[in-house]
C-alpha cells in the first residue's frame, strides 16, 4: 500500500517537474522545438514536389535520418506514414546504413555525401551552405520563418525533378559559386 | 391606337406600312432582346467559367505556398491575375479564414466604364468566386476573386446598341423596300380610288377605270368597268324615264291647268279664267285707256230642253251653241262658261257702244238656225246683257253685276234679245236679287226654325173614299207667308239643300203616319215627290229602308212618284232602282204622266203600278165633251199594262163625271180636298173615311 503511494506521488511529481520545466523553460527551446518541427514536416511535404526517375523502383519511401537529429524525434511524432502514397519509413542512420537505399536524407553534415550525388537521392540539411556544397536543399531562416534554398544542378544530378511549385518557393543557388 | 390608327382615314399604303413596320419592329425588338439576353447570359457564363479556372490555377499555385507558409509567393501567384482586368481583388485564406495572401487591382487600370453603364446604379457591379484550396483531401485554405461586371455590362450595352442600330437600319432599309413595292402595287388602287372620285364629281358614268394590273386589284378595276356600263345603262334608261314622266307630268299640268281653268264640256274658259281675263283686260284698258264690252249671255227654256229630252241632249246642244258663238266672235275675244246655261264674253278694245251691239246682234243671228243635237232639231234663242267699261264702272264685280242685271232685264222683256246696261235696271233689279238672296239664308235656317210643314192633299176614288194622300212640302216663312214650292225647291236645288229637306221630309211623314196607325186609322197609302237624281245617289233608298224601319213601318205604304223626264234618265240604272224598291213592296207612280217622252217599250219593264194625270190634261176638259182622246188613251194604255190610274187637278164635278166616265181609278184636287196639315188629316181620317162632293 505504501509503496503504492510512494509510486503515485512520484509520479505525480514527474509531471509537475515536467509542467514547471516546459512552460519555465526560455523560449529559445520553444522556437527551436517549432522549427524543427516545420523542417520535419517541410521534408515530408517537399517529397511531394519531387519527381524521382522512373527507372527507380519505389515500394516505399525511405527517409534517412540521424538517431541524434532533432528532427528525427519531430518526424516520428508527426506520424506521417506515406508519402505520395507510398509507405513512409524513417530510418535512422547509423555505419551500416545503405544511403543507396534511401529516397531522402537529412544530413546534418555541411556537405553531401559525394558517394550518393548522382544517384536519386534527395538531400537536404539544415547546415548552412549544404546547397552550394552539393546538396540540394538547405533550410535556413529568414524573419523567424523556415526557408529553403536549392540547388537545382545537384537535382539535375541526381536525375530528380522538382516540381515548379516547389521551385517557386525555393531560393535557387548554384554550386558553381561554391567553386570559386 | 393601331386599331384607331386602321380604322380611321390612313390610306391603304399608310395602313400597310403601318403593320409591316410594327411587325418588323416587334420582330427586330423580339429577336433583339432574345441576342442580347443570350450574351448577356453567355458572356455571364464565360466570365463564370473563367473565373473558376482562375480559382483553381491560383488553388493550384498557391498549394505549396500555404504548404510551406509562404505568403510572400502566394502574392506573387495572385499577382497573375493582374493581367485580367475585370478582376478586382483576389484573395488566399487559411483555413483559419486568415489571410494569407491578397491582390488588388491598381487603382491606375484603365476603366471600360461609359456613362451610360454610370447611370445604371441598380446594376449588379461585382461577381465573387471561391475556390477551395486541398492538400491530401484536408481543406488547407481558400482562394476569393472578385472580379467586376462592368465589362460585361458594358458589352451588353454596346450589343444593346448595335442590336438596336442594325435594327433601325433594317427597318429603313424595309420601309424603302415596302414604300417601293407598295408604289407599285398600290398605284392601281389610286387610279380607281381617283377614277371614282371624278366620276363621283363630275357624275360622269361614261368614264372608266384603267386596268394597270392583272391581279385581285385589275379584277376589281375590271368589275368596277362593268359596274360603271350597267350603271350608266341604267342611268340612261333613267334619264329617259325620267324625261318621259316630266313630259307626262307637263302634259298632265297642262292639262290639269287648261282642266282647271277650262270648262270639260264646251274647251271655253270657266268662271276661273274668266275672272282672271277680265282683271288683265281692265289692266290693259286702264293702261291704253280703250274700252271694252262684257257680255253674259243667257240660254233661254234651256232647262226645259234638259228636263225634257235629257242631260246628254243638253250637253250636246251646250256644245253646238259654243260652236255657234265663237264663230261670230274675235280670235281676240274671250267666251267663257260660267255656269250651267250662263256664257260670258269679253269683246277687247271697242270704239264704242256701237260695235258691242254690232256683235251682241250677231250672236242672236247666230241662235236663229236651229241646232242639231242627238237627232233632235231644237231652236233656242238667248237674252244677253251687255255693261261696258268705263263707261258703266271701270270695277270688275260691278262690271259683272251689271251685265247680269241687263241679262236679267232682256230675260224679263220676252228673251231673245240685248241690253246695255242702265242705271234704271241697277235700282230694278236690286229688289229682287235681294229677295232671291233672302230666301236662300232663310230656307238654311228653316228646318230647324220649324217653318217647314209636310200637307197631305187626299186622294179618293170614285166611291169618295179616301184611298191615299200625297205628300207636299209648305214653308210658312216667318212673316207666315206660304212660299210656294214653284220658288223654294228651285232654291234648294240650286244651293244643295234639297237633300237635307227631302231627309227630313221624309222622317217626317214616317212619324205622322206611325202616328195615324197607332190611332186606328184604316191603311191609306202615302205618295212622295221624288227626284230621279236623288234616287240615283248611294245609300238613298238604304236611308228610306233606315227611316220606315226606325218608326218600325212596313213598306207597302208608301208610293214614289217620279216624272217621266227623271224616270227615262239611264233607263237601265233607274229599272235597277226601282225593281229594288219595288220587292221591298214600294209603290212606283209616273207623275204627270203624258207630258214627257216615256218609251212605251221601257213601260213594259219598269216595275210601275200607277199613272198620274198631269192636272195639264184635266184643265183643257171641255164641259159637254164625253171624249178626251189623250186622257182616254192614257186610261185605256194603264189598263191594258195593269197599272192604276190617278187623275190631279179635279177641280169640278164634270170634271169628275168625265173621269168617271174614261174609267179613271182615283182622283185629287181642290174638288175633294185643299192639301191640309198634320192635324187636319189627323181630325178628317178620325171622323170619316169618305169626302163628299
Amino acid at each position: 500500500m505504501n509503496s503504492y503511494i510512494r509510486k503515485k506521488i512520484r509520479i505525480y511529481l514527474l509531471t509537475f517537474f515536467n509542467i514547471v520545466f516546459f512552460t519555465c523553460a526560455p523560449s529559445y527551446a520553444s522556437d527551436k522545438s517549432m522549427e524543427n518541427k516545420l523542417k520535419a514536416l517541410y521534408i515530408v511535404r517537399i517529397a511531394e514536389f519531387i519527381e524521382w526517375p522512373e527507372t527507380t523502383e519505389k515500394t516505399s519511401f525511405k527517409l534517412c535520418i540521424a538517431e541524434n537529429s532533432p528532427i528525427f524525434e519531430q518526424l516520428q511524432l508527426l506520424q506521417i506514414d506515406t508519402i505520395n502514397k507510398l509507405p513512409l519509413h524513417i530510418i535512422a542512420l547509423n555505419k551500416d546504413t545503405a544511403l543507396l537505399d534511401c529516397q531522402i536524407l537529412y544530413s546534418e553534415k555541411e556537405k553531401a555525401e559525394v558517394s550518393i550525388i548522382q544517384h536519386p537521392i534527395l538531400t537536404i540539411s539544415s547546415e548552412l551552405d549544404f546547397a552550394r556544397q552539393g546538396g540540394m536543399i538547405e533550410f535556413y531562416i529568414d524573419k523567424s520563418k523556415v526557408r529553403m534554398k536549392a540547388n537545382l544542378e545537384a537535382f539535375a544530378l541526381a536525375r530528380l525533378k522538382p516540381s515548379s511549385k516547389l521551385i517557386r518557393l525555393l531560393t535557387i543557388v548554384t554550386t558553381a559559386e561554391q567553386k570559386q | 391606337m393601331i386599331k384607331r390608327l386602321l380604322k380611321n382615314s390612313l390610306s391603304i399604303k399608310n395602313k400597310i406600312i403601318l403593320i409591316s413596320f410594327s411587325g418588323l419592329a416587334i420582330a427586330l425588338f423580339m429577336v433583339s432582346a432574345m441576342l442580347v439576353f443570350q450574351n448577356s447570359q453567355s458572356e455571364s457564363k464565360e466570365l463564370s467559367n473563367r473565373l473558376l479556372i482562375q480559382s483553381q490555377i491560383i488553388a493550384n499555385n498557391s498549394l505549396s505556398a500555404l504548404l510551406f507558409d509562404d505568403p510572400a509567393t502566394a502574392t506573387e501567384v495572385l499577382t497573375a491575375l493582374q493581367a485580367d482586368n475585370s478582376i478586382n481583388s483576389a484573395n488566399i485564406e487559411t483555413k483559419t479564414k486568415q489571410l494569407f495572401a491578397t491582390y488588388l487591382k491598381s487603382t491606375d487600370a484603365p476603366s471600360n466604364h461609359l456613362t451610360l453603364y454610370r447611370a445604371l446604379p441598380w446594376l449588379k457591379k461585382e461577381f465573387s468566386i471561391q475556390q477551395d484550396i486541398f492538400y491530401h483531401d484536408d481543406r488547407i485554405g481558400s482562394v476569393h476573386i472578385t472580379a467586376s461586371l462592368s465589362q460585361l455590362h458594358q458589352n451588353n450595352i454596346n450589343y444593346i446598341l448595335i442590336t438596336s442600330l442594325v435594327s433601325i437600319c433594317s427597318m429603313m432599309l424595309t420601309l424603302l423596300l415596302i414604300n417601293a413595292a407598295l408604289r407599285h402595287t398600290i398605284s392601281p388602287i389610286i387610279s380607281l380610288t381617283k377614277t371614282t372620285q371624278k366620276i363621283s364629281r363630275l357624275n360622269n358614268y361614261k368614264l372608266r377605270a384603267e386596268v394597270l394590273s392583272q391581279d385581285e386589284i385589275g379584277e376589281l378595276a375590271r368589275n368596277f368597268n362593268d359596274m360603271l356600263s350597267e350603271i350608266e345603262h341604267k342611268d340612261l334608261i333613267l334619264e329617259r324615264t325620267v324625261a318621259d314622266r316630266t313630259a307626262e307630268l307637263l302634259q298632265l299640268n297642262n292639262r290639269l291647268q287648261h282642266e282647271a281653268s277650262h270648262d270639260p264640256l264646251t274647251g271655253l274658259a270657266n268662271r276661273l279664267l274668266f275672272e282672271d281675263r277680265l282683271q288683265v283686260v281692265i289692266a290693259q284698258a286702264q293702261r291704253n285707256k280703250s274700252l271694252f264690252a262684257l257680255m253674259y249671255f243667257d240660254l233661254d227654256h234651256f232647262k226645259a230642253i234638259n228636263d225634257t229630252l235629257g242631260h246628254d241632249t243638253g250637253d250636246a246642244l251646250l256644245i253646238a251653241v259654243t260652236q255657234r258663238m265663237q264663230i261670230a266672235i274675235r280670235a281676240e275675244d274671250t267666251l267663257c262658261r260660267i255656269g250651267g246655261d250662263e256664257f260670258t264674253l269679253i269683246i277687247n278694245t271697242i270704239e264704242s257702244a256701237a260695235d258691242a251691239e254690232t256683235v251682241a246682234q250677231k250672236m242672236l243671228t247666230a241662235f236663229a238656225l236651229p241646232f242639231k243635237c242627238n237627232e233632235h232639231e231644237l231652236s233656242i234663242s238667248s237674252s244677253i246683257g251687255i255693261s261696258l267699261y268705263p263707261e258703266h264702272s271701270a270695277k270688275k264685280i260691278q262690271l259683272k253685276q251689271f251685265a247680269d242685271i241687263a241679262m236679267y232685264t232682256s230675260k224679263q222683256s220676252g228673251r231673245n234679245n240685248y241690253h246695255f246696261f242702265t242705271k234704271k235696271m241697277q235700282t230694278d233689279n236690286s229688289q229682287k236679287m235681294d229677295t232671291r238672296v233672302l230666301l236662300k239664308t232663310n230656307l238654311k235656317s228653316s228646318i230647324a226654325n220649324g217653318e217647314l210643314e209636310v200637307h197631305y192633299q187626299p186622294q179618293v176614288n170614285m166611291d169618295s173614299r179616301i184611298v191615299g194622300l200625297e205628300a207636299l212640302l209648305r214653308w210658312k216663312d216667318s212673316n207666315d207667308e206660304f212660299i210656294s214650292p214653284n220658288v223654294f225647291i228651285p232654291l234648294a236645288e240650286e244651293s244643295g239643300l234639297i237633300q237635307d229637306i227631302e231627309e227630313w221630309a221624309f222622317s217626317v211623314i214616317c212619324q205622322d203616319y206611325a202616328t195615324w196607325q197607332k190611332a186606328g186609322i184604316d191603311k191609306l197609302n202615302i205618295s212622295i215627290n221624288i227626284s230621279g237624281y236623288r234616287l240615283r245617289q248611294n245609300g238613298f233608298t238604304q236611308f228610306i229602308y233606315h227611316i220606315l224601319e226606325e218608326h218600325n213601318l212596313s213598306a207597302d205604304f208608301l208610293t214614289l212618284e217620279i216624272t217621266e223626264n227623271d224616270l227615262m234618265q239611264n233607263v237601265d240604272e233607274m229599272t235597277e232602282i226601282l225593281s229594288s224598291l219595288h220587292e221591298n213592296n214600294i209603290r212606283i207612280a209616273v207623275d204627270n204622266f203624258g207630258s214627257g217622252y216615256t218609251s212605251l217599250n221601257y213601260l213594259q219593264q219598269l216595275p210601275i203600278d200607277e199613272f198620274k194625270i198631269s192636272s195639264e190634261f184635266i184643265r183643257h176638259l171641255k164641259p159637254g165633251y164625253n171624249d178626251n182622246p189623250v186622257i182616254n188613251a192614257i186610261i185605256g194604255l194603264a189598263k191594258t199594262l195593269n197599272k192604276s190610274v190617278t187623275a190631279m187637278g179635279i177641280e169640278n164635278h164634270e170634271q169628275l163625271l168625265q173621269l168617271d166616265s174614261f174609267g179613271c181609278n182615283n182622283m185629287q184636287g181642290y174638288l175633294f180636298s185643299r192639301p191640309l196639315n198634320k192635324k187636319e188629316v189627323s181630325d178628317l181620317l178620325s171622323h170619316t173615311q169618305f169626302l163628299p162632293l
